[in-house]
């Protein structure tokens, strides 16, 4: 059986409902065409495409990287119709609280998770940038008296702000007190300073986990907790009063397969592309 | 204009000027003087890369300044390897510099963002080998792409140019998966799927599979002839996926803002 050619087709024919369906995407937001069935099932032809071309050829230890790559491809994709089937997912707001306990979850649609163990946020901490100041001269034709003179005014890595085109500094001291940084600052010059608000650096939040016994765990960002199959993933905060944090949490079965799968095609690519075991090449070797 | 900005200005059209005058020498069997521009125009660029790393106060693989600067600064040290690892290759060194040049051209037309602040997301030991992966998988396509159409439009040595053509292809899509597949574990560790159907992401998959195509097509007797449409069809997917989707409204929503 010539697999090449229907591979190549199909290769294209998936490629063209990603571009035409991202499109449509991009201007209906709730097309999400990953989850029809016929997209799926497009997806299932692929997957038996790979396993035929797996089985059609006779092994070779030389063709190790292409084994490698497309039983990847295949795991990884099995692995994904699994997560897809069977994920339990969820994201909330838990609020900084000892004292809110969770074990069940409400979904938007309704139905609930269970975690089987109880959670609650004890405390929550944001490090954040040092922040970056507006310049502004004197207007009199303007609105509020005043128009900007610079974007953005930066930090320098000697603790000044400068102020650009020889206005001359300001030294980090003077813009900040026994609070913090100052929202405005007017400059011996007549200028204005107004703050603009600050980047987060980093944030995290102390977790407790009652289970019988009594877990802390620290979340962050990049920085998952996993307890009992289920990955808690710290994602936002309330940037207002700083009452909760956002968190997504999931227990995925799939999850594993799909790590196999694609570190076996980082592996297979690399062996296949480096010709690291077939230093010869073959006859398509960019020649025809 | 300040200081770090005059700097910056300089530095980049020295880099550009030395590495464009280093192709065109090549390209006139003028070696000594070509290599000896090239490594004038790397070092520059070299600076750029340190000038940014110093202001930042981290790698600088974060905004589209940083990262096309960075893209150029790759060309060069690819092309050494090439001339160890693929002897028969050396000829592609005049492609090689103009590939060098073009992305700090883009950059003069940019806004510099002279700091970048680190989000807590870009805050992972990831962060490095997944943009640099790209910028290799990018700059090794570039040069495939640059060959492409010099042997479209002058067809001498077709055996030469399509070998090379493939080489350079089959070397840099390795790059390029492992960059897609290792933003897929960040995104793991930092969001909690491998792929959130991102648009950045889907169009870095389009990129790759086409490539795919180009590979699997040379394979067949009947679609050889055609496998260089798919290289410039993955080609034009690149620059859409690293340029033209960080322009489309939808994008402020995406989880690739900063990229």
């Amino acid at each position: 059986m010539k697999l090449m050619k229907p591979s190549v087709a199909l290769m294209a024919v998936l490629t063209a409902v990603l571009i035409v369906c991202s499109l449509v995407m991009g201007v209906n937001h709730e097309f999400k065409y990953y989850e029809n069935p016929a997209f799926l099932l497009l997806v299932a032809v692929f997957t038996a495409v790979q396993i035929l071309c797996i089985i059609k050829y006779k092994p070779q230890w030389k063709k190790i990287g292409f084994y490698i790559c497309h039983i990847g491809l295949v795991v990884l994709i099995i692995g994904s119709f699994v997560s897809f089937f069977t994920v339990r997912e969820v994201n909330f707001n838990i609020p900084i609280d000892a004292r809110a306990a969770y074990s069940v979850v409400q979904k938007e649609d309704g139905s609930e998770v269970d975690f089987g163990f109880n959670i609650s946020i004890l405390d929550f901490q944001v490090e954040q940038y040092d922040p970056d100041y507006r310049l502004y001269q004197p207007d009199p034709s303007a609105p509020d008296g005043y128009s900007v003179l610079k974007e953005t005014v930066i930090l320098n890595r000697k603790g000044f702000y400068d102020l650009g085109n020889g206005r001359g500094t300001v030294a980090k001291e003077e813009l900040m007190d026994q609070t913090g940084f100052l929202d405005s600052y007017e400059t011996p010059d007549g200028l204005l300073l107004e703050k603009l608000p600050p980047a987060d650096r980093q944030y995290e939040a102390h977790m407790r986990i009652l289970d019988g016994d009594q877990y802390e765990v620290l979340l962050r960002v990049n920085e998952p907790c996993i307890y009992r199959g289920w990955k808690f993933y710290l994602m936002d905060y309330d940037h207002d009063g700083g009452s909760y944090v956002s968190l997504y949490v999931k227990n995925d079965p799939g999850n594993l397969p799909m790590r196999i799968g694609i570190w076996m095609l980082i592996l297979g690519t690399a062996i296949m592309c480096f010709k690291v075991f077939d230093r010869k090449g073959d006859a398509t070797d960019g020649v025809h | 204009m300040e200081f770090i900005e005059l700097l910056a200005l300089i530095l980049c059209l020295t880099a550009v000027t030395c590495y464009l005058a280093a192709g065109a020498l090549l390209l006139r069997k003028k070696t000594k003087p070509a290599a000896m521009l090239a490594a004038i125009g790397w070092l520059a660029n070299l600076g750029i890369f340190i000038k940014n790393w110093y202001i930042n106060g981290y790698p600088p693989f974060a905004s589209m300044y940083q990262v096309l600067s960075d893209l150029s600064l790759v060309f060069l040290v690819i092309y050494l390897l090439i001339a160890v690892f693929e002897k028969d290759q050396r000829w592609v060194a005049p492609y090689f510099c103009f590939g060098s040049a073009i992305p700090l051209i883009g950059t003069l037309f940019m806004d510099k963002e002279m700091r970048w602040a680190l989000v807590p997301a870009l805050r992972s030991g990831w962060f490095v080998p997944h943009v640099f992966s790209y910028m290799l998988s990018y700059a090794l396509a570039a040069v495939a792409f640059i060959l492409t159409v010099a042997y479209l439009v002058n067809q001498n040595h077709p055996v030469r140019m399509k070998k090379a053509i493939y080489t350079i292809h089959r070397l840099s899509f390795p790059f390029m998966t492992i960059g897609l597949l290792f933003g897929a574990l960040w995104a793991d560790q930092v969001w909690g799927n491998y792929w959130q159907w991102d648009i950045k992401e889907i169009w870095s998959l389009v990129t790759g599979m086409l490539y795919l195509c180009y590979f699997h097509a040379l394979r067949s007797s009947k679609l050889q002839k055609y496998a260089f449409v798919f290289s410039i069809l993955g080609f034009a997917a690149l620059i859409v996926t690293f340029l033209c989707v960080n322009l489309l409204p939808k994008i402020p929503g995406s989880l690739h803002t900063y990229a």
